[in-house]
């Protein structure tokens, strides 16, 4: 199972993750967040993916590891 | 600390969980979550062979978050079995899993894919235990399926967590 991002919400305006290879702002009232997946699930390949999302004015930054999607689209892992 | 999830298959009036996250849900002419041989679908001459229900449900076994969101499950939209068909929809109350008789009130469950999920709750949920719908599957098996056992299909669980 993949390592979870964490995310620091000690700041109302700036929020900050970090997913072990890189480290995420938000500014400006934007939010943070896990989308998280069980992948292969009912199955011994299990496996568990771990996005972080960044969101600000609708428009999204997932972030899986070391690659970014920038997208307005709702994606699922 | 993130969420740790289960998907448990529930059987039973009871609706006893087993933890299938990692492992095979057997759909057969039974309820029980045994995978093995016993009660199996049967191929018929004509018409269909209904299985029973399996009742699957999110679960937070343990683990500290604020809330999830948007619990939702999907296929790859690629049914790779013939003459087999499977059937999702999502109920909010368990009742105890009994044999299916037809896909009326259902939906082909490989119409459910990462750009069309099927969603189970849109929360917010907190704490642990079972969270939003049951997902209710039913196998459909037609004359025109292979005998033996067949392949496995997987889904995807998804939702959202701060």
């Amino acid at each position: 199972m993949g390592a979870v991002p964490q995310i620091d919400r000690s700041s109302p305006d700036m929020q900050h993750a970090v997913n072990g290879v890189l480290t995420a702002t938000v500014l400006d009232g934007g939010k943070i967040f896990l989308r998280r997946a069980i992948k292969n699930a009912l199955s011994p390949e299990a496996y568990e993916v771990n996005w972080l999302v960044l969101e600000l004015r609708g428009v999204r930054v997932y972030i899986d590891g070391d690659r970014l999607v920038m997208s307005v689209q709702d994606l699922n892992p | 600390m993130a969420a740790s999830v289960q998907i448990v298959e529930k059987n039973g009036a009871g609706g006893t969980n087993t933890d299938k996250t990692a492992g095979t849900i057997r759909f057969k002419n039974a309820d029980d979550a045994t995978v093995d041989t016993v009660n199996p679908m049967v191929k018929p001459g004509a018409g269909s062979d209904w299985s029973f229900e399996k009742w699957l449900r999110f679960k937070v076994a343990s683990g500290a978050y604020t809330e999830i969101t948007n619990v939702k499950a999907y296929t790859d939209g690629a049914n790779g079995w013939t003459g087999v068909l499977l059937w999702w929809k999502a109920v909010t109350a368990f009742a105890t899993p009994v044999e299916g008789t037809a896909s009326a009130g259902y939906t082909n469950a490989f119409t459910y894919t990462s750009g069309a999920p099927l969603t189970l709750g849109a929360g917010p949920f907190t704490s642990t235990g079972e969270k939003g719908d049951h997902l209710v599957a039913l196998m459909e098996v037609q004359s025109t399926a292979v005998g033996g056992i067949l392949a496995s299909e997987t889904l995807t669980f998804v939702w959202d967590e701060i």
